[in-house]
């Protein structure tokens, strides 16, 4: 039995060593990524370019524009004299929002009870218009109430603590979402093109007329990719946690225990596609679909869960790599035991076991027929 | 020319006769519309949220009310021991814990600072941050409203003085965040599907030989590289005009401008696309390859033209590259044509911008290709 | 362009082509006569297919001269191709386009005027015999009628010269047969065929052959020719013979 399966396996070593190019993207795209969102992208929004109009021009309207300005939410890129320089404004895109302050402001704030500044904003980019709209009604609750000292509420402070990731990173956040996927990738999308790859070009139908077993052959085409996704975890895991400082806070065996659960699962998709599809094109546009998109998209990887329509919250619970990221962020960021997670695990096994089930038994009869 | 033609008509017969592509031409941009605009454009919402309120006022009782009737929350546990909130994001059963300290009411009463804890489950900075914002407003807004009441009987003496907000929003009142996003997505549902149909048609051709035998032929490179392009032009060109009818239609996204304008920069800006897959298929043998490039590719072209995260936000060097991303200025042109109908003096620049790089990377690509094998 | 009275459609100086230190085609010289059938004969692996490629323009050679009808390789290689036919081992078609598709979409390609191109089309499935095959998608044909279709496609244009790199591989007897019946037609009709094989009686059928062996010609003539100045009964006990102790 034994060299039966070495000769599978080195036959599958030679292909992924003589395809330099899948295996460049396998370790170089994670990388570039944790590059990407380490150095490039951030959440936060900061410095919305800000016109001011003002009409009154007086010591008091001067001040409320250097004390909103003071904080780092705006910088001010125009000032207008005119209202009516404020739409080509907005579509030449010199400024997101635009303040308003009315002729007589100065003497109304000592005067009147009540005082309007007005905020337009361009709502075109919702979320910095939302971010945008928030600050400055806060701006002004606070400055009311210095105003008035003594006479009104003092503000409710917030004290927020943040757990796990305290400078809110993103890159702590991508990580595990990035072993999920690429682990995908290799076990389900690569193992079942080789796999189409071989009953295209007949060699499938050539290994089965010799006394091989089915199960030496899945296990021998199989052992190369689950070495290989391995290797790249732990390249993922070591590039993000030296450079970028992503932790480990949990137990490094735990993770390892719960990646070969994950690996388990992605390969018996990967089997499971192979035995319906016929060409490596098929296979092909049914692992993007069926292992790709969900794992990017529908896991939790960037996207919250909780804020999609319940159809898709639905459809997320059978993504392998949601119930993987909860295992991974739980263990690396969370540092959280086996008694937090050991759901996921179990769900992962029945689906793992499920579909292979399924699919050694069609790819038996595939090939009989 | 007539060469040309004779290609192009090939092209669609090929499509015409591929089962599975002309379902795909037809259902990927409708379900990746459809799933992209749920997934991509949702606000950030019904963040499972455990509340400890440790005054039992009805102040408290007030503030509790507040934060349960919002959409961004869901305010799904009560917990009375303070000492166990924790235990709820450790789990992942909540991600957000509020605690209202003793005394609230009376330090609000008695003009006292009063800190309201919460522990935030940070591991997803944006929606930490976003839900942090959130909870701000909410109290923001009911001392705004305390302040208001508590100030009425104040006012006529004249003695307190209101600063307050006149908010108008303009070119999307509601300030829906799928206004923003969906049409960002039909310009990445327009950027890979050009790129890949490029990148593969002719690699295909490669693999299966018929390269070989179209080189023998006395036609020009350009006359080979038109007629492939054109068809997969067209075809970009359909899928994009489905997107959007779909957009349409489900998300009832505006669409403020011209549309004749913005077909016009579509071409120009595809040009850069089909280019790029020519490029990717001339360092490619096979189908798979230009696949795996071109997604590598085009990954780095969706994050960093500004679709998903803010361009303003990222460091000075990164800002730079994104200059080299033609996406990034399709990406703004999309939003700005369509909500808020911004016409050719407000975006030529970007326009030039992108025939200059369609120009150079059509070149470049027709350069590269050689009528000879390797 | 074409110089005069040229009774040579392809002629050959010291052609050579390196890839690498490899050298694929070695200093050959040859020339083909207008209207003959030219063979080369070699195993896998000689360079034939290498100079078939560097005649009809789809790799530059690295040294040498060579002209086909009267064009320079080098320099002409776009002009060439308005005047040669070319079919490979691997029957280049569009699998999803039906036969009579194909020969329409090689036919403009060539850049034949609609009407040319439709008597054109109609000569060639009457000559080769694809009436009852037209309407048929190509990926249901068997590899006999797939040849056929090839080669309508490569004379669809009508080429001075026709090259035909291994034409036959994985074709039944008969139709090999029926393959080298039209080939001889169209040498009768004034197209000069050069022909890539390695099979020993489709040599036969040659008016020259050529036979060649690590990127060089080790030996030239008709086969009667061949066959008297080796003392051997049949070309392929020739090739054996030359083929052998070179090797050795």
């Amino acid at each position: 039995m034994k060299p039966r399966i070495v000769a599978v396996l080195q036959k599958e070593f030679i292909h992924i060593w003589r395809d330099p190019y899948s295996l460049l993207i396998v370790f170089l795209f994670p990388m570039m990524m944790i590059l990407l969102y380490g150095y490039a992208i951030t959440f936060d929004i900061k410095y919305i370019p800000l016109a001011i109009l003002d009409q009154d021009r007086s010591p008091a309207s001067q001040q409320l524009v250097e004390k909103l300005t003071s904080s780092n939410y705006f910088r001010i890129t125009a000032r207008l004299q005119d209202r009516r320089a404020i739409e080509p404004g907005f579509l030449h895109r010199r400024m997101s929002a635009v303040l308003v302050i009315p002729p007589d402001f100065d003497r109304r704030l000592t005067s009147r009870p009540e005082t309007s500044v007005q905020l337009i904003m361009d709502g075109a980019n919702a979320n910095t218009a939302m971010i945008a709209m928030n600050y400055l009604k806060s701006f002004l609750t606070r400055t009311t109430l210095e105003l008035n000292q003594g006479l009104l509420a003092t503000p409710l402070e917030i004290e927020p603590r943040i757990w796990y990731n305290p400078d809110l990173k993103s890159t702590h956040f991508v990580v595990p979402g990035l072993i999920a996927i690429l682990m995908m990738m290799i076990c389900a999308m690569l193992t079942s093109l080789t796999i189409s790859r071989e009953r295209e070009t007949g060699t499938l139908e050539q290994i089965f007329v010799s006394p091989i077993r089915p199960v030496e052959i899945i296990i021998g085409k199989v052992a190369p990719y689950i070495l290989l996704a391995f290797l790249d975890a732990m390249a993922i895991l070591g590039f993000s946690h030296w450079v970028f400082g992503v932790p480990i806070r949990g137990s490094l065996a735990l993770l390892v225990f719960f990646m070969l659960i994950y690996i388990y699962a992605s390969l018996s998709l990967g089997v499971f596609i192979s035995s319906r599809t016929r060409t490596q094109q098929a296979a092909l546009f049914a692992a993007m679909l069926g292992t790709l998109l969900p794992s990017v998209l529908l896991s939790g990887f960037v996207f919250p869960i909780a804020s999609m329509p319940r159809v898709l919250q639905w459809v997320t619970y059978i993504v392998p790599a949601k119930y993987f990221l909860i295992q991974a962020r739980g263990v690396m960021l969370k540092g959280v035991g086996f008694d937090y997670l050991y759901l996921p695990t179990v769900f992962l096994l029945i689906f793992g076991t499920l579909l292979l089930a399924v699919s050694v038994k069609r790819f038996k009869t595939n090939l009989e027929g | 020319m007539r060469r040309v033609l004779h290609i192009i008509r090939k092209e669609f017969i090929q499509i015409r006769r591929d089962r599975t592509m002309r379902a795909l031409i037809l259902l990927v941009p409708i379900i990746q519309i459809w799933v992209l605009g749920y997934v991509i454009s949702s606000e950030v919402k019904h963040v499972s949220t455990v509340i400890c309120d440790l005054d039992r006022t009805s102040t408290s009782r007030a503030l509790i009310e507040r934060l349960s009737h919002t959409v961004y929350l869901n305010v799904r546990y009560h917990e009375e021991r303070e000492s166990l909130v924790g235990e709820y994001l450790d789990a992942g059963r909540a991600m957000i814990a509020v605690v209202l300290p003793a005394g609230l009411e009376k330090n609000l009463q008695t003009l006292q600072p009063s800190r309201i804890q919460l522990l935030v489950d940070g591991q997803d900075a944006n929606t930490a941050n976003v839900a942090l914002g959130h909870i701000a407003g909410i109290l923001e807004a009911y001392l705004t409203d305390r302040v208001r009441s508590q100030s009425a009987a104040a006012l006529l003496s004249e003695e307190i003085h209101l600063l307050t907000p006149v908010v108008q929003v303009w070119y999307n009142p509601n300030l829906k965040l799928s206004d923003f996003m969906i049409p960002g997505i039909v310009v990445f549902l327009l950027t890979m599907i050009t790129t890949l149909v490029s990148a593969m048609g002719l690699v295909r051709e490669r693999e299966i030989g018929t390269l070989e035998q179209l080189l023998v032929a006395p036609i020009k490179k350009h006359e080979l590289l038109i007629g492939k392009i054109i068809p997969f032009a067209l075809l970009g060109l359909f899928e994009m005009g489905l997107a959007i009818g779909f957009a349409r239609l489900w998300y009832h996204i505006p669409i403020v401008g011209n549309l004749g304008l913005y077909l016009l920069l579509s071409i120009i800006f595809l040009f850069t696309t089909l280019g790029l897959g020519l490029l990717v298929s001339a360092f490619s043998h096979t189908q798979q390859q230009a696949m795996f490039m071109s997604w590598f590719i085009l990954i780095f072209v969706l994050l960093m033209s500004g679709f998903l995260f803010p361009i303003e936000n990222m460091p000075r060097l990164a800002q730079w590259l994104t200059y080299l991303n033609p996406m990034r200025y399709f990406i703004l042109i999309t939003r700005e044509l369509f909500i808020k109908g911004a016409g050719l003096r407000h975006l030529y620049i970007q326009g030039l911008i992108l025939c200059l790089f369609g120009a150079l990377i059509f070149t470049f690509s027709v350069l590269r290709f050689q009528k000879r094998l390797k | 362009m074409k110089s005069m009275d040229n009774a040579y459609s392809v002629e050959v100086n010291d052609l050579t082509k390196k890839f690498g230190r490899f050298v694929a085609v070695d200093h050959i010289s040859f020339y083909v006569q207008d209207g003959e059938i030219f063979g080369f004969l070699g195993a896998n692996g000689a360079g034939k297919t290498t100079t078939i490629r560097m005649l009809c323009g789809l790799i530059r050679p690295t040294s040498g001269q060579g002209r086909v009808e009267g064009l320079d390789i080098f320099t002409q290689t776009e002009a060439i191709k308005q005047d040669i036919g070319y079919m490979s081992q691997k029957f280049s078609l569009y699998d999803d386009l039906t036969v009579e598709e194909n020969l329409v979409f090689y036919g403009g390609i060539y850049g034949m005027p609609s009407s040319e191109l439709s008597l054109a089309c109609e000569a060639v499935i009457q000559r080769m015999d694809l009436v009852s095959q037209v309407k048929k998608l190509t990926r249901s044909l068997p590899a006999g009628w797939k040849q056929r279709l090839a080669l309508s496609c490569a004379i669809l244009h009508q080429p001075k010269i026709l090259f035909l790199d291994e034409p036959t591989g994985g074709v039944d007897p008969i139709s090999r047969r029926a393959f080298w019946d039209a080939i001889h037609q169209l040498a009768e009709g004034g197209t000069t065929i050069f022909v890539t094989t390695h099979y020993m009686d489709e040599a036969e059928y040659c008016n020259r052959l050529s036979i060649m062996h690590e990127g060089r010609i080790i030996a030239l003539g008709s086969p009667m020719e061949l066959k008297d100045r080796y003392q051997q009964p049949t070309v392929e006990q020739v090739f054996i013979d030359l083929v052998k102790p070179a090797k050795a």
